[in-house]
């Protein structure tokens, strides 16, 4: 997203002294392609999506790119029986028409031409469903993959306009905004009907032109193996082939940019015969841009680089002829591609979200708004061949997207509509679907660019509109949370509270999309009210023509008028609504912006909501979302409980992988983040994560070194090399808020190691407890327990020793030990050791056993039973126990992939736990006997019913990181 | 008046003075801005382009004419040589606008005035 706040060298130029402009007007005159003949029309006009040609006239059918303009005339290069889209390339007797009914080919006789010309314009394409429910897009494609291979949306800019005053003119182009849901690598290919491009590959290559005229510039950018590919438009002119401007041959008035109507329009008068049909053709792409001089030096200062001196990009929408003896000209109005899109209808739309990949053009995995405008943008128009799409990054998903026939800006604006969000063109004609700026936490508005008005800034004085009472005495918030697979959940929320504030009326805002938690959802009430009851609203004349200055994206005003107005102060920010350019005499040249907005506002108080009718209202929410119409009032009685939150994933998660390092989600699964600095190459070598309960991080990686991060999302600080020779266990003290032990050898891994230490840490460096007693020195597989006030050593390696278990107090001093002599031999593996209420459980895949600390304490006999018919899995966590101890979830391994187990009697019995996800081995559990945590490989779930069923909450890591290989998982208390 | 500088071309090598196109000075209306602007910091500020007008309280419809091939139109971008208010001659590439009506007497044109817009100085 390109920048907008201002340097100071751009600032002084702002300030100079002779401001003037000369202004030129662009507009596409487009090349013809190919030209062909027809004698033979259909008999009907309906549903026209191809016809067959008979000659061909001029041109090459094989330049003809898909969603070029078509041009049906009763001669060559006329359209004055229709225009309509070029679908698909021409073949050697067809040519491929967007479906259409409105060209009359029944009533043709004669020869007609087609003219394709190089034009991509605003159309909607058609969904054409039959009969047995074969479902396809403009006409013929078919769904294959098209909502999972996700094609990028490349955004090149805007078009260029150029002067060619020596042998040679540059203009550059820039695709690094281009994006895609897919995550991948991104290349790019550039071409140009013209000019020479330094660098094909480029992401922001420059193009050389050394003649003047109109050419193609073309950008494909390919993500993981899908390409898209876009158009713009670069003219070059010189003094001897200008363009029009003001000098008698073209008049403009009336520039505008309006966020409430999205977008820039302005009106302009050619004088004939400089205008014709042709260059005033409709919908003809229209750029508006001047050369500005300061104090008699020529620059042009913008928010796009490369495009300073664009004022604005649009379509002609309205023609008004006025023919005379005298005076012949031509009046337009050009407006951005709002308004093609205002007028573009298109039929029902309607995508439903599922947990599953995509499998049809109805459907995409966890839907949301960004998704469902890229299809509209995508596949039902022909938009992104035409302008940059900013996305709004929003990830709440919804479940569906539904919009009947309407057109396609209303369908768009319906989606944004549930976010809050709106869509808007800046003056380049680039497209911005954005949350209004207004109800973005202040805390996150630093990201918007602010550029601050001094006073020398000002042209006169600042017209203020102070409000002194309120216009909305209460807002009522009320929407649904939707997660894939997840229970919908309602949030109410009211702001100021359940009193009125003292004016205004009341604000009902229902079925939006809501946040997560109550907070967010209170959070955006107090901000909607506060936008609702902004102060002040200013107009302001500035002294420049600073086109750093838009609409959009979102951006804010500094000004400070206190100096003036001492009364009626205000100094902090503009949120700018309206822009204007004025120019008072058009002899002088002197141009300014005139800026209407409010001033920028804040959340008010805000509350949880009522439920409107306790009785009545079922919580289940039905998947339509039909919220019960809110009270006029607020319910002035105590909250009745919600839902049970226990339906929820835990908020915060984290995982560790082998392959991609950590990730971890503060939102219960729906944005993961990567959690790896401080790791370097450990990253993808954690071997456990512990979470102590003031929330501190510790990883043991590689089984020698161990790291710290005090908070999910914090950098990870080394807190132990393990003594060269390497870490064994780590765990925690679960009675203290960061009490960490572990295992760490003193001597060289072999068969014969001797010694062993534990090894204590309370946040800093760990510093040895105690040395380990051995009675075998076979046992080279040590781990570490705190357990009831005391520590528990557990140490086993194979046949040649038996296991065994050594117990100190928490000062390291000894209390007791034991062997176990199992038969066969038992490995209580390290790492795995399991603190329950009555019992330490240990676990490994060739055989379980738990252990009675008591009896070990007491009698230094263990009590110790096996479990070898119920071979877990090897995983790190492939067992995990509610705090009761009675309940377990886990994993065992059936050849090579693990089956889910669940125990309801603390492990004496386990059966299957049911349909869950194969092929994952970690389970964490999440304080209660039913809520588990399950992942592995790339798939992270969650089931609130004690493995009954599970839900997948991996979020955006299947788009960030789709390939991640899992292996441990654990829940972060925030 | 002998040994005036104003000249009149379509390029700026292309430059000839008015004195070998045999037109006699013209009175020059020169003006440093077309607008001036009060700021909200209580400054006044040009803006606008300085802008040039050549006035002649008659002219030659012969001259007239020579002054012709550089406006065909109704307006167009010359190069002039002219004098600011300094006195001192400066070249600028601008945009001629040609009067929009022409009071011709006994092959004379009575109060002929030649604007000048957009005044770009330049190197000469």
């Amino acid at each position: 997203m390109p920048t907008t706040e201002l340097t100071t060298e751009q600032r002084n130029i702002l300030r100079s002294k002779n401001k003037f402009s000369k202004i030129f007007m662009a507009i596409h005159n487009p090349e013809q392609v190919f030209c062909c003949s027809v004698t033979t029309f259909p008999e009907s006009s309906d549903k026209i999506y191809e016809i067959e040609y008979d000659s061909e006239i001029s041109g090459n059918r094989d330049n003809v790119i898909s969603g070029m303009t078509c041009w049906i005339g009763t001669a060559e290069g006329l359209y004055d029986l229709g225009i309509v889209r070029a679908r698909k390339i021409p073949d050697a007797t067809k040519v491929y028409l967007g479906e259409n009914s409105d060209i009359h080919w029944h009533e043709f006789t004669g020869t007609i031409y087609i003219t394709i010309v190089d034009e991509f314009s605003i159309w909607a394409r058609h969904p054409r469903l039959l009969a047995d429910g074969t479902f396809y897009m403009d006409y013929d494609i078919e769904y294959s993959n098209q909502h999972t291979n996700f094609l990028p949306v490349v955004n090149m800019g805007t078009h260029a306009v150029a002067w060619l005053e020596g042998s040679s003119v540059d203009v550059s182009f820039d695709a690094s905004n281009s994006w895609c849901f897919v995550s991948g690598t991104k290349t790019y290919l550039w071409e140009c009907t013209g000019g020479t491009i330094d660098d094909d590959e480029a992401e922001n290559p420059v193009i050389t032109f050394s003649e003047t005229g109109t050419f193609r510039v073309s950008c494909t950018v390919t993500v993981d193996g899908v390409s898209r590919t876009s158009y713009r438009y670069v003219f070059i002119y010189s003094k001897e082939n200008p363009p029009l401007s003001q000098d008698g041959k073209m008049t403009f008035s009336g520039l505008n940019g309006s966020y409430e109507e999205g977008g820039w329009s302005f009106n302009a008068s050619i004088h004939k015969p400089y205008a014709s049909d042709l260059n005033v053709r409709k919908n003809a792409l229209v750029i508006l841009f001047s050369l500005d001089y300061y104090n008699n030096e020529l620059h042009s200062i913008g928010a796009e680089t490369g495009r300073e001196n664009i004022l604005t990009v649009g379509y002609i929408t309205e023609e008004d002829f006025y023919i005379s003896p005298d005076l012949q000209y031509s009046k337009f109005t050009v407006k951005s591609a709002n308004q093609l899109m205002s007028s573009t209808q298109g039929f029902t739309d309607g995508i439903e979200s599922i947990a599953s990949a995509s499998n049809g053009w109805t459907n995409i995995r966890r839907l949301n708004v960004d998704k469902a405008i890229w299809h509209l943008l995508e596949w039902r128009s022909t938009c992104l061949n035409c302008f940059d799409w900013y996305k709004t990054g929003d990830s709440r998903q919804i479940f569906e997207a539904i919009t009947g026939e309407a057109k396609l800006y209303d369908q768009i604006s319906i989606q944004l509509e549930g976010i809050l969000a709106k869509s808007c063109f800046d003056k380049y004609g680039k497209f911005y679907t954005e949350i209004e700026q207004q109800f973005v936490p202040v805390s996150e508005r630093t990201a918007f660019p602010e550029i601050t008005l001094e006073q020398i800034d000002i042209k006169g004085k600042v017209a203020v509109k102070r409000f002194r009472m309120t216009q909305n005495s209460m807002l009522i918030l009320s929407g649904v949370w939707f997660e894939q697979g997840i229970s919908p959940k309602a949030f109410f929320s009211l702001s100021p509270g359940h009193v009125f504030k003292r004016f205004g009326d009341v604000n009902t805002i229902e079925n939006i999309a809501a946040f997560p938690t109550q907070a967010e959802n209170n959070m955006l009430a107090g901000l909607m009210l506060g936008f609702h009851n902004h102060e002040f609203e200013f107009e302001i004349d500035l002294t420049s023509n600073n086109r750093m200055i838009d609409i959009c994206p979102r951006q804010r005003i500094a000004i400070d008028i206190t100096e003036d107005s001492p009364n009626e102060a205000y100094a902090g920010n503009v949120i700018v609504r309206g822009i204007t350019y004025i120019e008072d005499n058009e002899e002088s040249g002197y141009g300014y912006y005139n800026l209407v907005g409010e001033n920028e506002t804040f959340p008010e108080n805000a509350v949880d909501g009522d439920i409107p009718t306790i009785d009545d209202f079922d919580f289940s929410i039905p998947n339509d979302f039909e919220i019960p119409g809110m009270p006029d009032f607020p319910f002035l009685f105590p909250t009745p409980t919600f839902p049970p939150y226990s339906e929820l994933p835990p908020n915060g998660i984290i995982i560790h992988s082998n392959n991609l390092g950590v990730m971890y989600t503060e939102n219960g699964g729906i944005n993961w983040n990567f959690m790896n600095f401080g790791l370097d190459d450990d990253a993808t070598e954690i071997k456990k994560i512990i979470i102590t309960p003031n929330g501190s991080i510790w990883a043991l990686a590689s089984w020698a070194r161990i790291y710290r991060a005090t908070a999910l999302g914090g950098d990870f600080e080394l807190v132990s090399t393990g003594l060269n020779y390497g870490v064994l266990s780590l765990d925690f003290n679960p009675e203290a808020e960061e009490e960490v032990y572990a295992t760490i050898r003193a001597t060289p891994e072999s068969f014969g190691a001797t010694t062993s230490l534990i090894y204590k840490s309370t946040g800093g460096s760990f510093s040895a407890l105690t040395a380990v007693r051995f009675t075998s020195a076979h046992n080279t597989l040590f781990t570490v327990l705190p357990y009831n006030g005391k520590i528990y050593w557990f140490g086993s390696f194979n046949a040649a020793g038996d296991p065994e278990v050594h117990v100190y107090n928490s000062s390291g001093g000894y209390i007791n030990g034991a062997n176990l002599s199992i038969t066969p031999f038992q490995l209580l593996r390290h790492h795995k050791a399991l603190a329950l209420p009555d019992k330490i459980y240990n676990y490994f895949g060739i055989g379980q056993a738990f252990l009675d600390p008591d009896s070990l304490v007491v009698t230094g006999d263990l009590t110790f039973s096996p479990f070898g018919s119920n071979a877990l899995n090897l995983a790190q966590q492939a067992i995990a126990f509610s705090p009761t101890g009675n309940i377990a979830m886990g994993a065992a391994e059936d050849a090579s992939l693990p089956v889910s187990k669940k125990t309801t009697d603390g492990s004496v019995t386990w059966e299957d736990a049911g349909a869950l996800v194969a092929d994952v081995a970690n389970w964490e559990n999440c304080g209660d006997d039913f809520r588990w945590l399950l992942a592995g490989g790339s798939q992270v779930e969650f089931t609130f019913d004690a493995g009954e069923t599970s839900i997948d909450i991996t979020g955006d890591m299947a788009d960030n990181a789709p390939d991640i290989n899992i292996v441990g998982i654990r829940m972060v208390h925030l | 008046m002998s040994g005036y500088l104003h000249a009149i071309g379509t390029t700026l090598g292309g430059m000839v003075t008015l004195e070998s196109l045999g037109i006699k000075v013209p009175e020059p209306d020169y003006a440093i801005e077309t607008e001036a602007i009060l700021t909200a910091a209580k400054t006044v500020e040009s803006m606008g382009s300085p802008t040039e007008a050549w006035h002649w309280g008659f002219i030659a419809k012969a001259k007239r004419d020579l002054l012709k091939t550089y406006c065909t139109e109704r307006s167009a971008y010359v190069y002039i040589k002219t004098i600011d208010n300094e006195g001192n001659y400066k070249v600028y590439n601008c945009l001629m606008v040609w009067p929009e009506r022409e009071k011709q007497s006994n092959g004379r044109i009575i109060d002929f005035t030649l604007k000048f817009l957009f005044l770009v100085e330049v190197e000469e």
